[in-house]
């Protein structure tokens, strides 16, 4: 489902990305782990297409995201959720209409919409916080928003970064099922972390990054 | 929470509108100022051309004959002339009638006349013109066809002052186009500024929106929606505005007993003001098309 061969990204001298060689089948959940710089937003960056590699090539579906132009991109997208490390959120919108936004531009009828939001506010449990704004909730909060706006359009592929963070165990716990269900449905997931015990405690698979490189 | 009641693009764009209404209501008056000018303008040339086309019709081709010029061949040469290309009617006239007219015109005065022995007015061909052939080109080249005819000496056509009226008043239209023109430009790059002031306010929204997969269509549209709005308003403000002007206008210059024919003030035609509600739309539209070109273009 998600293949990466050689991929390198540079930012001016620094290398974020170096060599970067993974492999995640359709349905897994897989892990990326490691500390703060290894380059893990960098990598899910270049999955969804929110920047192109420097160099090497990705498969993700079968597609080799070079020749995903720009005006395929948004149907590209579309496949994918991903749940923002900075959540990017709109502001000025309720939180019915954030998680709205996926639908919306897919042009799925109002029903349709409706239904599907409430479904996952519900299983969020913030179906109450449908019409406040996204300031008006707190950090865990927003991260569950988060995290149902990219799913709520049911993607093949989840990418989330740091899901977790913000949230103390209990909340992290319940996020962490939240995700084994929709993989449990097929939705195949990467999620990046700083968090070993995360990690370890869930027994998935793992890829570890270090200095933007891959190790074993 | 606010329901849609319509379709979400223009939804988007009048929340914008209502959220910056100070900004757009002035981006809405330039617009109306513009096309308020610009259909001004129109106006005035329509029926200043009216006017001038009406003192065109009347204008004639006097052409005299040569003294000494027999009765057969004046025959020969009515029959040449009513034969040019574009001549509509070529009406002989007499010494004998020619003096009959200025006596008549000078009335009072026409003792002078009784005391002279022969009569000194050459005859003449009054030449009208066909409607088609009363611009000025045709009339000029008509009258020197006319002039090279054979027996004839002097011809005279139109009036000088109406030729430099004319001079003036195609310079007065092609100076009045080029400052709308400009003038359209200036609504232009003001409208592209409004809407590209909306775009930054919205700046994370947008890359938002296109991250969770919108298209660039769905992002544009409602910014399209904003700027043809704007036109749409300021268009029918200015169409309105002019209206009272003009019968304001219009209602003084008919007590004001003027001087040359009476003839009717035309306002605008319903094609004309559909020229300008589109030049309105116009606008809007190719501002927004501006700052939104400029704007996304720094995306993936
Ligand atoms: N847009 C950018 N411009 C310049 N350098 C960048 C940019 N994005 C990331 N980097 C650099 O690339 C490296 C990897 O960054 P990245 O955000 O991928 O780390 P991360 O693993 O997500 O860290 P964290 O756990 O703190 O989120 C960092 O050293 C960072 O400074
Ligand atoms: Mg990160």
């Amino acid at each position: 489902m998600i293949k990466t061969f050689h991929v390198y990204k540079d930012y001016g001298a620094r290398n974020a990305l170096e060599d970067v060689n993974i492999s995640i089948g359709q349905g897994e959940f897989v892990f990326a782990c490691g500390p703060s710089g290894a380059g893990k937003t960098t990598l899910l960056r270049l999955l969804y297409l929110g920047e192109r590699p420097t160099r090497g090539d990705i498969l993700i579906d079968g597609v080799n995201l070079h020749r995903v132009k720009r005006k395929k991109l948004p149907f590209f997208r579309r496949k994918i959720g991903v749940v923002f490390q900075d959540f990017k959120l709109i502001g000025t919108q309720t939180v019915f209409q954030n998680l709205a936004l996926p639908l919306e531009v897919s042009g799925h009828k109002k029903n349709h919409i409706r239904q599907k939001v409430c479904h996952v506010l519900r299983v969020i449990g913030l179906e109450n916080r449908m019409n406040s704004f996204p300031a008006s909730l707190s950090g865990g909060e927003q991260q569950r928003i988060a995290i149902a706006r990219a799913v709520v359009h049911d993607p093949l592929i989840l990418l989330a970064d740091e899901p977790t963070g913000n949230l103390d165990d209990r909340s992290a716990e319940i996020v962490l099922d939240l995700l084994n269900e929709l993989n449990l449905k097929g939705t195949t997931v990467l999620l990046a972390t700083h968090d070993r015990e995360l990690v370890s405690r869930s027994g998935n698979q793992v890829i570890f990054l270090n200095n933007g490189r891959t190790k074993d | 929470m606010p329901h849609l009641s319509f379709p979400r693009p223009l939804n988007r764009a009048l929340q914008d509108i209502g959220s910056n209404g100070f900004l757009h209501a002035i981006t809405v008056a330039i617009i109306g100022l513009v096309l308020l000018i610009l259909a001004a303008f129109i106006v005035i040339f329509m029926n200043v051309n009216r006017i001038a086309e009406r003192w065109q019709a009347d204008i004639r081709i006097v052409a005299y004959v040569k003294e000494g010029v027999d009765q057969d061949r004046i025959r020969v040469l009515h029959q040449r002339i009513k034969g040019f290309y574009g001549v509509n009617e070529a009406v002989f006239i007499s010494a004998d009638e020619a003096l009959v007219r200025l006596r008549s015109q000078m009335r009072n005065q026409a003792g002078v006349l009784d005391g002279l022995k022969e009569n000194p007015l050459p005859a003449s061909f009054e030449i009208s013109l066909n409607p088609v052939f009363h611009d000025r080109k045709s009339i000029e080249g008509l009258a020197a066809q006319v002039r090279e005819t054979e027996d004839i000496g002097d011809v005279q056509y139109g009036k000088a002052w109406l030729n430099l009226f004319l001079d003036f008043f195609a310079f007065f239209k092609t100076a009045g186009f080029i400052t709308g023109g400009l003038l359209l430009l200036v609504a232009i790059y003001i409208v592209s500024n409004t809407i590209k002031l909306t775009l930054f306010a919205r700046k994370d929204e947008l890359e938002i929106m296109q991250l969770v997969g919108a298209t660039r269509y769905f992002i544009k549209l409602p910014f399209y929606i904003q700027g043809i709005l704007q036109g749409l308003a300021g268009a029918l403000i200015s169409l309105a505005t002019l209206y009272v002007l003009f019968s304001v206008f219009v209602s003084r210059l008919c007590c004001a007993d003027l001087p040359f024919t009476p003839f009717r003030v035309w306002f605008l035609s319903k094609e004309m003001m559909g020229m300008v509600v589109l030049l309105g739309v116009l606008t809007g539209w190719v501002g927004s098309y501006l700052s939104l070109r400029k704007f996304l273009r720094a995306w993936i």
